[in-house]
């Protein structure tokens, strides 16, 4: 490449996760073509996730503000919390509008393999919220593997000794499966952890 | 590209040829369309010929006589393996596993004896597994828990950390998890070792006495006292000295070790026998009867030995038997097999 600017700007692209080389130039030279506002906008916009965005004080969610739209809901119960290992976790269980709760935003799983420990994540700052007395019931909604159930472990260990009831949310055959297609494992904890029947 | 059909025989096939022809090479073909892997070699890759782009196996299984389940196996280079029955890809590759037994007797399964002790829990796992799923699945999360027990040793010992808060963790997980992998294994071996016996007793028409016994740490102390009491021992070596996962077998003849004190027809009667015994052992835990795949035998055995097993392998109990032999006159002067009861496919290179 004869030109270091574009260069550069193609490094940075390509830092991006799944971005390779060549979908870094193809961005760059999109945005090459376009009017010099857009570019501004664009960047003003990525600016701004560092500069304005904030994570909640209290739940760790992402947040305009100190305190996230959802903490600040008085309509929503706030005993109840939803342990949540991402942003992302957040999105798909608002999607479902079942949940009127509130979260806590964990940032990861315990994984000693990946260096991470519970003192990485945010795990104090949900022990200050019981200690406060906020937290009536934790929903544990973990990703169903060994990481999600040491963290879970972890967490309702420390617990331990307190009147908060606690809960997992139910693993099993999803909603539309059949139960020739689901595996033995699934199948198995589907029955172990079955659901009493009301008319 | 290279492509080729065939219709077996329902009891016995062989491929012959000359070396290098590709006569292993077919009967690993079958073995990776009963169980989603090589034999032989653990990449993958390596498994494409050549320059090609991809590889793909096929078959159409029969049981009962009535049409089974179509296998399909493929792999593109840079992509992931698929397997698919009847045209739906697994989700996860380890399901196959145990859909369509099979046991591969070939020139290096010696390492069993010799090797260490990793090979012999690796053959135990997997005829437990191909009756067991449960069992599968006990031990892949114990392997996952085990690693993470290990790093999180490491990273305690690396930040001269004393808090075992986490570690206690993986302790409860591993705990159950090698209490039952260890009564499958003690379970599997007592049912096993009389059917072994028998077998060895034919296939070298002798009575020696040869034994196996199941060695684990187990035995003595329940995994919790071993994790609680090895702790300050496994913190200095950042990893987990004691459980299931260093289980071995004893293999011996005369009470001595087969490794040091059998000779060479006695360690192959005893391979042999093993092998076997995994089949038949098989048969009493699965519906259907394994497919039985024999590298190479007729070199490796002396005329008696060989006439021995082709007499067990002529019994009823025994399904579909494919054997690969340079020579197409031995295997017709050895097998006791009629006519309509064998296929023999003369491999040639085009």
């Amino acid at each position: 490449m004869n030109s270091k600017i574009v260069e550069g700007a193609v490094a940075q692209f390509s830092k991006l996760p799944g971005i390779g080389k060549k979908t870094a130039l193809r961005l760059v030279l999109h945005l090459l073509k376009v009017d010099e506002q857009n570019v501004y906008d664009f960047s003003k916009a990525l600016l701004k996730l560092k500069t304005d965005l904030h994570f909640c004080s209290v739940c760790h969610n992402i947040s305009d503000e100190t305190i996230c739209s959802i903490c600040k809901d008085t309509g929503r119960n706030h005993e109840m919390v939803c342990i949540v290992e991402d942003l992302r976790d957040v999105i798909a269980i608002e999607n479902t509008n079942q949940f009127r709760g509130v979260y806590h935003v964990l940032g990861g799983l315990i994984s000693p393999v990946d260096g991470i420990g519970p003192e990485d994540l945010n795990i104090e700052s949900l022990f200050v919220r019981f200690q406060r007395n906020e937290i009536k019931e934790l929903i544990f909604a973990l990703a169903a593997t060994m990481e999600g159930d040491t963290t879970t472990f972890y967490i309702t260990r420390r617990l331990n000794g307190s009147d908060i009831k606690a809960s997992t949310i139910a693993r099993g055959i999803s909603v539309g499966g059949e139960l020739e297609y689901a595996d033995e494992i699934t199948l198995g904890r589907s029955i172990l952890g079955r659901v009493p029947y009301k008319l | 590209m290279v492509n080729k059909d065939y219709i077996f025989n329902a009891k016995f096939n062989a491929f012959t040829g000359k070396n290098g022809i590709g006569k292993t090479n077919m009967l690993d073909a079958i073995f990776y369309l009963c169980t989603g892997k090589s034999y032989f070699n653990s990449n993958d890759v390596q498994l494409i010929h050549n320059e090609d782009p991809y590889f793909l196996l096929k078959a159409s299984f029969i049981k009962d006589s009535l049409p089974g389940d179509e296998i399909l196996c493929a792999l593109v280079r840079g992509r992931k393996k698929v397997i698919k029955k009847n045209n739906i890809p697994y989700e996860r590759i380890v399901d196959h596993y145990g859909e369509y037994p099979a046991i591969m007797i070939a020139p290096n399964d010696l390492e069993l004896l010799m090797g260490g002790s990793e090979e012999r829990r690796k053959w135990m796992d997997a005829t437990i597994a191909m009756y067991d799923r449960q069992y599968l699945y006990h031990l892949m999360r114990y392997d996952k828990a085990l690693q993470q027990r290990n790093a999180e040793l490491k990273n305690m010992f690396q930040e001269n950390r004393n808090n075992k808060e986490v570690l206690e963790i993986y302790n409860q997980i591993l705990i159950p998890l090698a209490q039952a992998i260890f009564e499958k294994r003690k379970e599997f071996i007592a049912e096993f070792i009389p059917v072994f016996l028998a077998l060895y007793k034919e296939i070298s028409g002798k009575e020696e006495p040869v034994g196996i016994s199941y060695v684990s740490q187990l035995q003595d102390h329940p995994m919790a006292y071993l994790l609680e009491n090895k702790f300050r021992q496994d913190l200095i070596m950042q990893r987990t000295s004691n459980g299931t996962h260093k289980d071995d077998l004893d293999f011996s003849i005369f009470s001595n070790p087969i490794k040091k004190y059998g000779s060479q027809g006695q360690q192959k009667s005893f391979i042999f026998s093993l092998k076997l015994a995994q089949y038949k052992y098989s048969i009493s835990k699965v519906a259907v009867a394994p497919i039985l795949l024999l590298d190479d035998v007729c070199e490796r055995l002396d005329e008696s030995r060989l006439r021995n097993l082709m007499r067990i392998l002529a019994q009823q109990e025994f399904g579909q038997i494919f054997i690969s032999d340079t020579s197409s006159e031995r295997i017709l002067n050895t097998i006791p097999f009629e006519g309509e009861k064998v296929n023999i496919f003369e491999l040639s290179e085009h």
